[in-house]
């Protein structure tokens, strides 16, 4: 957002009484608090319904990224970007090979945490340890990258003051939402996920008439990147491209549909008949936020073409800029896709944070420092354990100002969490598959793909193999141990 | 019953407790050769509604995998215990 014209009072108080909101609902949400435990800080005592579990994991699902990012990699891609649209509802189809029965499961077993899982269907401390490594690791660098992208989107209207005003605006969102995520737990940020889906929903819409309106038909920009030296991102993309799809439809698709806060929303849910519901609907989103973003990202390929490297990812500002600086309709509405922005960051990032302080307090603390901890012991552990790593965090998204990609960040986490999917995916259905093979899977699956992503091997190109992720490859070798492994360890000791 | 059968039924447990349906693998296999658009003529510039017609015909196999998925969701059996 640093191409935006500076906002004025009107706009800071929209953005003020916005944010008041969200600390008004933590509170609320503690109110609303049942008793003193895990279950109930973290899960909500499993009573989300309908509309409240379709809000959340849609504002959580959907992150800052989703309205910058994709409008920049559609400029550098052109259509070709139209993948992003795929790999959401990649998401939802992958939740089919295992929410159902991990929601009944869940409710059956207590669990908590993603990990709790594992620890149960395995009896293995050490696959629950690796995996709820993974997913910490995992969602750090997901939250360290929405707090950059916070403060990103503050330095932007702050004029010549930008660096203060990133530093300013990264410890002031991450205060806001430690105060009503560790007020209201679960409850708190699943709320204020209603509020900022909601924002988010009409985000993406006004954003799609002002483009409209502003610009003219698609087609007219369509026609004009056609016309320009960019007419290749009009075409169908090479097969390499058409590779990459595949590839992100994989990663994302699977690793979106394991992420812990996301697991933890299916355990979250009333009932099955609920959760189904929900991700039958989740399943129409896409087309309503990734696909206008994409056409974003075509009409800024249109209109202000010429940006190159990392300016890309700040082509949308760019065209939200024009749009500012002609008319107070235009600036007004500016300032609620800016909102929309904000709500798109913090649902992500709180969802996030609160999903970590879980993991570590129920999946570490609790087993390997402190068995003997009551629940509200463990509550309050988990209350500063949030504190802790978001504040840390801070101190590293000041540090590395400027320093990362959005899509970079995003593609080493996913190599990481798809490991899991043997374990999530397959042990839900495959009753013979055992924790020997399925912990060498896993170890393996991450070695392989950190290894080829951070290697210096010239094969390697753009972080990807022959147009796949790193942690694809590692998936195969993964699931293949997983599989091949319980097959071979069984049949001998049956002869 | 040895260790291996106590750890099969402990994976028994804790997984599939209905038959699960296979068939609806091999329909997104089919939509996966549909929305990622192999088939379509590289060199074709023409377009619609403002959109190239590869990006329409991607969008539409698409569209059709949302209600497909939807439909899946909404006919998977429920857990009456649950409600």
């Amino acid at each position: 957002m640093s191409d935006l014209l500076p906002f004025g009072p009107g706009a800071w108080a929209f953005i003020a009484l916005y944010l008041s909101l969200l600390l008004l609902l933590g509170w609320a949400g503690r109110a609303a608090r049942k008793e003193d435990t895990l279950q109930d800080f973290y899960l909500g005592g499993r009573g989300f319904g309908f509309f409240v579990l379709l809000l959340t994991l849609y504002a959580t699902q959907y992150s800052g990224n989703t309205i910058f990012g994709v409008a920049g990699a559609t400029y550098r891609f052109g259509f070709g970007w139209l993948v992003s649209v795929h790999y959401m509802l990649a998401i939802v189809v992958f939740y089919l090979a295992f929410a159902p029965k991990l929601h009944d499961l869940s409710r059956k077993r207590g669990y908590v945490t993603p990990a709790d899982y594992l620890e149960d269907r395995y009896d293995s401390k050490a696959i629950s340890l690796v995996g709820s490594i993974v997913m910490i690791v995992a969602l750090n660098n997901y939250l360290l990258a929405q707090l950059m992208t916070m403060g990103r989107a503050m330095q932007g209207l702050a004029g010549p003051f930008g660096d203060e005003a990133y530093n300013y605006g990264v410890v002031g969102l991450a205060l806001i939402m430690l105060i009503y995520g560790t007020l209201g737990g679960i409850r708190a940020i699943a709320w204020t996920d209603v509020i900022q889906g909601g924002v988010l929903l009409i985000g993406f819409f006004v954003l799609l008439v002002l483009l409209i309106d502003e610009f003219g038909p698609l087609s007219a920009a369509t026609a004009r990147v056609a016309a320009s030296p960019d007419a290749f991102k009009v075409a169908r993309p090479e097969p390499a491209m058409l590779r990459e799809w595949l590839s992100y439809m994989i990663v994302i698709g699977v690793g979106g549909a394991l992420y812990p806060h996301a697991i933890q929303r299916i355990y979250a849910a009333k009932s099955r008949r609920t959760m189904n519901r929900s991700l039958a609907s989740m399943t129409f989103l896409p087309y309503m936020t990734a696909l206008i973003a994409v056409i974003a990202g075509i009409y800024a390929l249109a209109y202000v073409p010429g940006l190159e490297g990392p300016a890309t990812d700040q082509a949308l500002a760019r065209l939200l800029r024009i749009v500012q600086g002609n008319s107070p309709l235009g600036y007004a509405v500016v300032v609620v896709i800016f909102s929309a922005l904000l709500a798109a960051l913090m649902s992500t990032a709180d969802s996030a944070m609160l999903s970590i302080s879980s993991m570590f307090t129920k999946d570490i603390y609790a087993v390997h420092l402190n068995p003997n901890a009551s629940e509200s012991e463990l509550t309050k552990i988990g209350k500063r354990c949030s504190w802790i790593v978001v504040g840390a965090l801070v101190v590293l998204a000041i540090l590395l100002k400027n320093q990362a990609s959005l899509i970079g960040l995003i593609d080493r986490k996913f190599d990481v969490l798809i490991q899991l999917a043997p374990a999530f995916m397959l042990g839900i259905h495959l009753p013979f598959l055992e924790k020997g093979p399925v912990l060498v899977g896993l170890v393996a699956g991450l070695v392989i793909a950190l290894g080829l992503a951070f290697g210096p091997f010239d094969f390697v190109v753009a972080g990807k193999v022959w147009g796949l992720h790193p942690g694809v490859y590692g998936l195969c070798v993964n699931a293949t141990i997983a599989v091949a492994g319980s097959r071979l360890h069984r049949n001998p000791v049956r002869s | 019953m040895d260790d291996s059968d106590i750890r099969e039924a402990r994976g028994s447990t804790l997984s599939a407790q209905s038959k699960p349906r296979w068939w609806i693998i091999i329909v997104y296999l089919v939509f996966l050769a549909l929305v990622i658009p192999w088939y379509w003529p590289a060199g074709d510039t023409r377009s619609a509604y403002g959109l190239p017609l590869w990006v329409i015909a991607t969008l539409a196999a698409l569209l059709l995998t949302s209600a497909f998925t939807s439909w899946v969701f909404l006919s998977s059996p429920e857990d009456s215990a649950d409600e």
